[in-house]
């Protein structure tokens, strides 16, 4: 998902910030250092660097899953689209997460994790061999690189804002400190410190929104209070609109209502997020991470219930800050003013918290950015160190060697995020572009999975071959666009491109494998549907437990509360 | 040594330990505000005044010490199991 680089003037947002503030995010410097070299002591094997030798509980890799996704970009992002577009907002939770989190760990986490695969890409080249393993691994690596360096610009960007420190100095602290308890401690470290920044964001967040609440007069006085998104002299979210959720037209841009439920459902809903969530190796490297199918199935499951929530502490603020902040009732009024719809988050914490708390807040965000750049970084050291050095380039060398290996591409990785994030800062506007670009490569990887997974038939060139077409015509549809051949406003294209690209990644590959000769059965097994033993799939651990540890009947869960949700908030 | 070490860095432990450290800090500074100078407020053009004050601070400290008494007492009654077979969930 996309996000802009923009904030506003320097001292809009300045903090006040005390000697306590201080103090609070030093002791969380420790505790995140702290946990590196805890993590050192387990690491013997490169399995435990790169995957935590999968050992990990359920509720660790769960709650991981759903922090590695809760960075700042998203928090800052999500709070912006809250006040300017409301409630709405809550189909990026509800119908773009939740249920491609379920589809992962009931459908897919089988294949990922019964394979014995060590990563998103090791599964493509078991199934389709080098041509699509390439394609795939490298525009990964390159795309986490690219993100880990927006992500430290953005951090030094919000931290000169906020505090005022200068941005190289900030720059070069977060990447630092990622960059030692990641060398130190892995993935273990990297997973540990997303279950802490986790707690801490939450510390921050939730009185954020209780106290703004209270301020507001509760929920309607909150209502009661939202005004009209003008932009251009057009109002382009109605009070009615940033109230509820569906159709949700201030959301997708489209002019129809059945447009805008078909363009959710479909755009959002089946081809951006299942495509994001379920071949996202940042995401499934964490789930990978556990230690039994059973526990692996769960973690995406688990972490749907925070992510169901989550936006109660994330949006409301954002629409309380629309409602409530001066200077952004005079954006959302007038359409200009002197902060933008990315400060919602910032502003209220500028104006809600009092010293001491406003320490939690900093050490908040300055967690939830480093875990956002952690996770790209620790995802990057083992597709490099695995997918591209290993299988390319020199193979068969002792375990140890590749430990070396993934500890000096981390270090590689954080010299790299810092020269990106420098030129993320004279070029703000190519960032946005290539991030956009990057995702695109997610709704043809979707396509290419699942016809995989479920088509013995399928053969190697129909998955690179559809890979790259449904990619181009990603980039075609976005082109266009660009250029004013089609236009479409708020989130259309998106949604557009992708569902393109999947549908031309689905024609290619059925038409490439009808013209191609398939791989053997036998090499297909844990790999394809009908080729794969039950007893792969089976899960003799979670038989006659609880239904709260057994992935179905978790999920069935998931999915009611997320349909009341939508209910209630329609 | 080996087993005391590994219960005491349980990450469920670490994380009540951060909880316990804010919850106690932000609980004294909010039931003795002179520690923290009252913050300038600054020319604000809000309609509503958000800034709740320095009571804040006790409400979330207290919330956050019950928080990591859970975590602890989670730790207490679940404890890791040391023999790490990959077939059996080390915590729930």
């Amino acid at each position: 998902m996309t996000t802009t680089t923009t904030l506003a003037a320097e001292n809009v947002l300045r903090l006040n910030l005390g000697w306590l503030d201080y103090v609070l995010v030093a002791i969380y410097f420790v505790f995140v250092l702290g946990i590196g070299f805890i993590a050192r002591s387990q690491i013997s094997t490169s399995l435990d660097f790169f995957l935590s030798g999968r050992r990990l509980p359920a509720w660790v890799t769960g709650l991981a899953f759903i922090s590695a996704n809760l960075g700042a970009i998203e928090i800052m992002g999500m709070s912006a689209n809250g006040a300017e577009v409301g409630l709405s907002t809550m189909h990026y939770y509800w119908i773009g997460a939740v249920p491609a989190m379920l589809f992962l760990g009931v459908v897919m986490m089988p294949f990922y994790y019964g394979s014995k695969v060590r990563s998103v890409p090791e599964f493509m080249r078991r199934r389709f061999g080098p041509g699509a393993h390439l394609v795939n691994a490298i525009s990964f690596a390159f795309a986490q690189i690219l993100i880990a360096g927006v992500n430290l610009f953005l951090l030094a960007t919000v931290i000169n804002a906020l505090v005022g420190w200068p941005r190289w100095l900030s720059l070069i602290v977060a990447a630092a400190v990622v960059l030692s308890y990641i060398t130190l401690g892995g993935l273990s470290a990297a997973i540990y410190n997303e279950v802490l920044q986790f707690f801490v964001i939450l510390a921050a967040l939730v009185p954020l929104t209780v106290f703004g609440l209270i301020r507001v007069g509760g929920w309607n006085g909150l209502k009661d209070k939202v005004i009209d998104t003008t932009s251009g002299g057009k109002v382009t979210a109605s009070v009615h609109d940033q109230l509820t959720t569906w159709p949700g037209q201030a959301l997708s841009g489209f002019d129809s209502p059945v447009w805008s439920v078909i363009g959710i459902v479909f755009g959002l809903g089946f081809v951006l997020s299942f495509g994001y969530w379920t071949t996202n190796f940042v995401e499934v490297q964490r789930a990978m991470a556990s230690n039994s199918m059973s526990a692996a199935r769960r973690s995406p499951i688990i972490a749907a219930f925070p992510k169901m929530f989550i936006p109660f502490v994330i949006i409301v603020p954002g629409m309380i800050a629309a409602a409530a902040i001066g200077d952004m009732i005079r954006l959302k009024s007038t359409g200009k003013g002197d902060v933008t719809y990315n400060d919602a988050m910032l502003l209220m914490i500028r104006d809600i918290l009092p010293n001491g708390l406003l320490g939690v807040a900093v050490a908040g965000l300055l967690a939830s950015f480093m875990a956002g750049m952690a996770a790209n970084i620790s995802a990057f050291n083992t597709v490099f160190s695995y997918d591209i050095w290993q299988d390319y380039v020199v193979k068969d060398r002792p375990d140890h060697y590749y430990i070396v290996v993934g500890r000096i591409a981390t270090v590689a990785a954080a010299i790299l995020a810092i020269f990106t994030a420098l030129i993320a800062a004279g070029y703000s506007n190519l960032m946005d572009y290539l991030q956009t670009l990057f995702g695109f490569f997610n709704a043809p990887l979707f396509a290419t999975f699942i016809l995989g997974m479920f088509w013995k038939r399928m053969t190697s060139t129909a998955g690179w071959a559809g890979l790259v077409a449904g990619t181009l015509s990603a980039v075609f549809v976005f082109i266009l666009s660009e250029v004013g051949v089609i236009n479409l406003p708020g989130q259309g294209m998106p949604f557009v491109a992708a569902s393109a690209a999947f549908v031309i990644d689905i024609v290619v590959s059925v038409a490439v494998t009808m013209v191609t000769t398939p791989k053997p059965v036998t090499e297909l097994a844990g790999l394809v549907y009908s080729e794969t033993p039950r007893e792969v799939f089976g899960d003799p651990q979670s038989a006659g437990k609880a239904w709260y540890y057994r992935p179905v009947p978790l999920a069935a869960v998931a999915l009611t509360l997320t349909i009341i949700l939508n209910v209630v908030f329609h | 040594m080996a087993s005391k070490l590994s219960h005491l860095f349980d990450i469920r432990n670490v994380i009540g330990a951060l909880l316990a450290i804010y919850g106690v800090v932000l609980t004294v500074a909010g039931f003795a505000p002179g520690l923290v100078r009252e913050r300038d407020k600054g020319a604000s053009n809000n309609p509503v005044d958000l800034y709740f004050g320095t009571d804040a601070n006790w409400w979330v400290g207290l919330a956050l010490i019950g928080v990591a008494v859970a975590f602890f007492t989670w730790a207490l009654l679940r404890p890791v199991r040391l023999e790490e077979t990959p077939t059996t969930s080390a915590s729930p």
